[in-house]
């Protein structure tokens, strides 16, 4: 469904991506893991149009996407949820996921499924008239992940959905990931809490400045203790 | 009393028209993090097209539409022609070529008309008054006050409810983020280009029916001064902000000028660039630095 090729992405002096290679099947949930600065980040927005590739393919349905515009990208079912969530803090719950869910054709099927969502989501549902500045971290990724939701996604790629949220709101949000899995989205997983993602993830590839060192099944990687403890650092 | 409510209108009607001014100049910075000081020359244009039209002998309300039209097609090519190419660069690259833009625009209309003012015959309903209860109020201070009071309701009408309102709110808090949920980057930088040449072309109608109808080339450079300051006041990038600090600027303007000796009026101008030089000193990050988010 996708595959990268040789993918570079530099800023300025700094080589951030060095020719990586990987690729994600249709129904999977893949994690893409690794410390801070490996670059995990730079590959998914590099997907999406975020950051134009210095080189190297990227090719989502068949179709070449590199270099495109994000506002393009979306519209092929390819979905980000950004680092830091980006919610729109100056509008409304609502309003975000109407804004999403704009550059869609059909506009009742679309308002349906905002309000399946905020029924999903009871927080959200809650909160739908409110400024969406006022949502905690959770409830704000959970904002993020049901916006992405109304891109009606076929990928939805996720940039750390877990960063600095409490334990129990943790759980919570890998549990929306897996249910995302369970309905046929396919996931691709940007996680620095690697045991948490390999527990529920098919495959995982392992980044470290710029290059993957390391790829396979949770349970080859899992096996693997010492690679993860090398790479990952032990005890995430 | 009467004295202190006459003072009240004028206050307003100033203040209403800079209001519309600043408000034209902070959509563009709110999306595209750029003080268009090429924004005066809207104006110019839209003057001239009515200047243009009248010597065609169309009738005054096809002048004015003709103007506004005017405005905001040289609004939205002034975008593509010229800070497309610049879109991102430097908050300083970006204001010299606005800079440049004012002073081609400018000479263009000193070589193709002149450099002497030429005056575009207004109706003569704009020169009455009417008189309440002893406040006498010139009918282009009630046109002023009116047309503001509807611009400002439409605008946050549109900003509120319809699509593009919506993605221009979320462009101007994050345009990476906009992006990604589908918002059209061009459209939403040449919808705010096009409203904000509509709000100076509609300020050139309200300016010249104050001034007679006088039009020259270097016409917007007062204006765009004046909403740059209101928007320093408001605090740059709000829109709510501009307006309010339209009417703030509006207020003090007449405060000055009737609480200074005739003798010294001219002062009032440099005591407000006084105070912006202030603000500008004391809060510089307000000036060139990161958009803030475009609050309502
Ligand atoms: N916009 C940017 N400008 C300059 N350097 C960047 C930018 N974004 C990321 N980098 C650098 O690229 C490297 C990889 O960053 P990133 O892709 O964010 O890694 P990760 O997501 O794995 O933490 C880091 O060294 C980071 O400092
Ligand atoms: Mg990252």
């Amino acid at each position: 469904m996708l595959q990268i090729d040789s993918l570079v992405v530099r800023y300025g002096g700094i080589q951030a991506v060095q020719g990586i290679s990987l690729e994600v099947q249709e129904g999977e949930l893949v994690a893409l893991l690794g410390p801070n600065g490996a670059g995990k980040s730079s590959t998914l927005n590099a997907c999406v149009g975020l950051v134009k590739p210095a080189s190297g393919r990227i090719v989502f349905e068949g179709r070449e996407v590199q270099g495109m515009k994000p506002e393009d990208v979306v519209r092929l079912g390819l979905v980000l949820t950004p680092e830091g969530r980006r919610i729109l803090t100056g509008l409304t719950v609502r309003e975000n996921l109407l804004l999403a869910g704009a550059i869609r054709k059909d506009r009742k099927a679309m308002l349906a499924d905002l309000d399946r969502l905020l029924e999903r989501f009871p927080i959200l549902g809650e909160r739908a008239g409110l400024a969406a500045g006022t949502l905690s971290g959770g409830e704000a990724q959970q904002l993020a992940i049901a916006r992405s939701l109304m891109c009606a996604p076929r990928l939805l790629l996720l940039d750390e959905p877990t960063l600095g949220l409490a334990p129990k709101v943790v759980d919570q949000v890998f549990g929306i990931v897996e249910e995302l899995r369970a309905e046929g989205i396919t996931v691709l997983m940007v996680e620095q809490n690697a045991v948490r993602a390999l527990e529920i993830a098919d495959r995982a590839y392992v980044m470290r400045t710029g290059v993957i060192v390391g790829q396979g099944t949770a349970e080859e990687l899992g096996d693997a203790e010492g690679l993860i403890s090398s790479y990952l650092g032990a005890g995430s | 009393m009467t004295e202190l409510i006459q003072q009240i209108v004028n206050g307003l009607s100033l203040g209403s028209t800079y209001a519309l001014l600043a408000l034209g100049l902070a959509i563009v910075f709110s999306i595209f993090g750029l003080v268009n000081f090429a924004y005066g020359e809207l104006i110019t244009i839209a003057a001239y097209t009515m200047l243009l039209t009248s010597y065609m002998g169309l009738p005054w309300t096809l002048q004015i539409i003709a103007g506004v039209l005017a405005a905001v097609v040289g609004s939205v090519l002034m975008e593509q022609i010229a800070f497309k190419p610049v879109r991102n660069a430097d908050p300083t690259t970006m204001i010299i070529t606005s800079f440049g833009v004012a002073i081609a625009i400018q000479s263009i209309f000193t070589m193709t008309v002149s450099a002497r003012p030429r005056a575009v015959p207004q109706p003569d309903w704009t020169a009455t008054s009417v008189t309440l209860g002893g406040i006498i109020i010139p009918a282009y201070q009630i046109l002023t006050i009116t047309v503001t009071v509807v611009a400002l309701v439409l605008m946050t009408v549109m900003l509120k409810k319809t699509r593009i309102g919506l993605s221009m709110r979320a462009a101007a808090e994050d345009f990476g983020a906009a992006r990604l949920l589908g918002v059209r980057a061009n459209r939403v930088v040449s919808a705010a280009f096009a409203l904000s040449g509509l709000l100076a072309g509609v300020a050139a109608i309200l300016i010249l029916t104050r001034t007679g109808g006088v039009v020259e080339p270097t016409m917007g450079l007062g204006p765009v001064l004046k909403a740059f300051v209101a928007i320093v006041i408001g605090g740059i990038g709000s829109l709510s902000g501009a307006v309010l600090g339209g009417f703030i600027l509006g207020f003090a303007e007449v405060a000055l000028r009737a609480g200074l000796p005739s003798s010294v009026t001219g002062l009032a101008d440099g005591v407000l660039f006084a105070v912006v030089v202030i603000i500008i000193i004391s809060r510089p990050e307000g000036i060139l630095g990161v958009k803030q988010r475009l609050r309502t």
